[in-house]
């Protein structure tokens, strides 16, 4: 298989990082993510963002003792997108042994 | 982190890496068993000193607690999650655990007031309850002090099913619940203020 089928999206540093944590847990706040991945809140808006507009995650914003709180979680889209992922790169790795 | 492109290496590598540090830290703050614990080991305790001083309804803090569990019931049922950056599939499962944990616990005091259990056999299998809890808890943390707690418990739950006296069988529930519930307890608070999610 080639390198460029990976899903765009996905085939990122951060974007992957954020859908491997989101995977992993049931939702998780903006500010665990920026934690957990060392990214600058600019930088993670934007990828997250961009998760959104795959429908690969769903951003629900709300407040939470008078602070604008943002949680995150993944779609069944997005779990789908993931698995197919890691089974391209583990069929490309496969490959190239 | 930077939004850069990967070789295929490195993305399995990454997903592993974030997977695991999803994962970490203890989500369990140790209070509820705090609380309880302490709430349990007064009603053990002040029953005993009731049953020593002849009083006509010796098991009457057990009565009012009850109450207070048929309350706890409704409350973790319809109360809104603790605030807090992450919720994982297991803080779901525990709350649906600790659900059917107080149900269980209402179902034999219940069973104990109208006489339709032995007193005796009944708080043993409260202490049999609350190391079944502790042990899921610890396990699902991989937390060994809530295991060994849950050892502790199950150890007064067999000396109290032997037991003749009701007074000795709250003594030895009010030790166990201490040594097996309150100290645990601590110990998780000590170790969330250090790895808190």
């Amino acid at each position: 298989m080639n390198f460029k089928d990976l899903d765009p999206v996905l085939h990122s540093q951060l974007r992957l990082a954020i859908m491997s944590i989101l995977i992993s847990v049931k939702e998780a706040e903006f500010t665990f993510l920026k934690e957990k991945t060392n990214a600058t809140a600019g930088n993670l808006s934007v990828q997250i963002n961009k998760l959104k507009e795959a429908d690969y995650v769903e951003v629900i914003k709300s407040f939470k003792n008078n602070y604008p709180q943002t949680i995150c979680k993944i779609t069944s889209k997005g779990i789908k997108a993931f698995e197919s992922y890691v089974n391209a790169i583990q069929s490309y790795l496969n490959i190239g042994k | 982190m930077q939004d850069k492109p990967m070789q295929e290496q490195e993305s399995l590598a990454l997903i592993q890496a974030m997977i695991a540090t999803a994962k970490q830290g203890v989500k369990a703050n140790g209070k509820g068993f705090i609380t309880w614990g302490w709430i349990l080991a007064a009603a053990c305790l002040s029953t005993y000193i009731l049953f020593m001083v002849h009083f006509k309804y010796p098991l009457l803090p057990w009565s009012i607690l009850t109450i207070g569990g048929i309350i706890a019931i409704v409350v973790n049922i319809f109360k809104e999650p603790a605030p807090g950056k992450v919720k994982t599939y297991m803080d779901e499962l525990l709350k649906g655990f600790s659900t059917g944990f107080y149900i269980c616990l209402v179902i034999i005091v219940a069973a104990m007031n109208l006489d339709v259990m032995n007193v005796l056999t009944g708080f043993s299998m409260l202490l049999m309850l609350y190391g079944l809890l502790m042990y899921v808890v610890g396990y699902s943390i991989k937390f060994n002090p809530l295991i060994t707690g849950a050892i502790v418990t199950w150890a007064g739950c067999l000396v109290g099913l032997y037991l003749k006296s009701t007074a000795y069988l709250m003594l030895i529930s009010a030790g166990a619940i201490i040594v097996g519930f309150i100290i645990p307890g601590y110990n998780l608070k000590k170790a969330w203020k250090n790895n808190p999610y």
